[in-house]
């Protein structure tokens, strides 16, 4: 891996999590020439946090932890010797170039292929005193307790009962965290009834169809106010966690001018896009990963290595051999979304 | 505060100590920390004010996009406490 850039590469990849890396791993297998944009400082998205086993199939590295998965890919990408930008942002996008801010200029690149695999950030939710010290992203909190062992306080409430929730409220109740409650807008339970019936057994209060009122607190979190069923109830906490979902992180698309169409399926604003991942818009333009509505990492990695394939198959680069394998993947991908 | 013992992730690990300066005084962190998690692990919990209504912030992103826990760093402003790794010796000043 080199800090060093060429001026032009058949495909640069925008975003160094599971699609980006898979994207850039493929496209560089099969012959293009590429480089990989990040702007952290290292590679890996929200892999570099995932602690837990991911399950599975082998194609998914099933069994190991996210970011043991994270390492695998980047060893991947230095055997292949691609290029790879780190603490470098991508500001905007033409047709056939972008713009990087990286060492304390900026820089323009030229592309063929771009691949943007951006990810997804966290749905925020505003309500009265929600800038208070204690309140927080369910992400970070994640990070916070379960990669840095750290935590912002003793109890917590949780905003959300998705999978991502339930699941943070078990893992924050391992850590020693007491869990309050779990806030939920809707009149039912978003995630799966086996996450939560674990937190149900532990004690834990769900309320819902509950609004919230206020946060309570002067210099940072002390309580919740939240309306549930008519009745408005307080609750004391330390910290209020929001696990209110994900939304595909696609302010580039943006600046690019490319449309995005309302998806009731992901209840987000997404791109228009083939089965090649080609967006319809632009031919040049390839998608991945949660960009492209938010889902989970193993359909990451088969959408990167997808965009990887599609991008060589249409610069003339893949050999007629491999055609089979685009095909593959797609099967992987509506086998993995009938399971969800 | 530190969470020391976790029963899936096991006993913290022993790490190299690393000493650090916040607001004028000397606190303790282990290798890897980000300066965030150094000053929660601390009971640090305010991280800033906010420019004009002076309104105590702090993290909550995590991935640095929000700047909510932007601090001075060794003579560096706004620098994101979340993605920046504590290092022996650094400065730290709250904005």
């Amino acid at each position: 891996m080199n800090n060093s850039v060429n001026e032009s590469y058949d495909v640069i990849v925008i975003g160094g999590g599971p699609a980006g890396m898979t994207a850039a791993i493929n496209a560089k297998k099969f012959g293009a020439s590429v480089l990989i944009v990040d702007e952290n400082d290292e590679l890996g998205g929200q892999l570099v946090k995932q602690t837990h086993k991911f399950f599975g199939s082998k194609m998914h590295y099933a069994g190991y932890r996210g970011f043991e998965i994270g390492n695998i890919l980047k060893e991947e990408l230095v055997e292949l010797e691609v290029d790879v930008l780190k603490n470098a942002v991508v500001w905007h996008i033409e047709d056939d170039e972008v713009f990087i801010s990286f060492n304390d200029t900026s820089s323009n690149i030229k592309f063929k292929k771009i691949i943007i695999a951006t990810g997804a950030k966290e749905r925020p939710i505003f309500f009265p005193g929600w800038t208070l010290p204690g309140v927080l992203f369910v992400g970070a909190l994640q990070t916070l307790v379960n990669l840095y062992r750290v935590s912002p306080g003793k109890s917590a409430v949780i905003i959300g009962s998705g999978n991502v929730g339930l699941i943070v409220s078990y893992q924050l109740i391992q850590a020693g965290i007491e869990v309050k409650a779990v806030i939920e807008k809707t009149n039912k339970i978003g995630g799966y009834r086996v996450h939560e019936n674990k937190i149900k057994k532990l004690g834990v209060p769900i309320f819902l169809s509950a609004e919230i009122k206020s946060a309570l607190g002067d210099k940072y979190v002390e309580g919740i106010e939240i309306i549930s069923n008519g009745k408005t109830k307080t609750i004391n906490t330390d910290i209020i966690c929001i696990a209110a979902g994900m939304l595909s992180q696609n302010i580039l698309l943006r600046t690019a001018d490319i449309n995005l169409v309302y998806s009731e399926t992901y209840n987000d604003y997404l791109p228009i896009f083939n089965d090649e991942q080609i967006l319809l818009e632009n031919k040049n333009f390839i998608v991945a990963g949660d960009v492209c509505g938010v889902e989970e990492a193993s359909i990451a990695i088969e959408e990167g290595r997808l965009a990887g394939l599609s991008c060589c198959e249409h610069l003339g680069l893949l050999d007629q051999k491999y055609n089979d394998l685009i095909f593959e993947i797609q099967k992987r991908l509506s086998e993995l979304r009938d399971a969800r | 505060m530190r969470i020391f013992s976790h029963p899936i992730l096991g006993p913290l690990e022993i790490k190299k100590e690393i000493k650090f300066e916040f607001n004028g005084r000397k606190y303790k962190a282990f290798e890897g920390d980000t300066i965030a998690s150094a000053l929660i692990a601390n009971d640090i919990i305010i991280f800033r004010q906010s420019e004009i209504k002076k309104e105590p912030r702090a993290i909550f992103c995590g991935i640095g996009k929000c700047n909510d826990c932007n601090m001075t760093v060794n003579g560096t402003r706004n620098v994101k406490t979340c993605k920046t790794k504590v290092k022996e010796g650094m400065v730290i000043k709250s904005e």
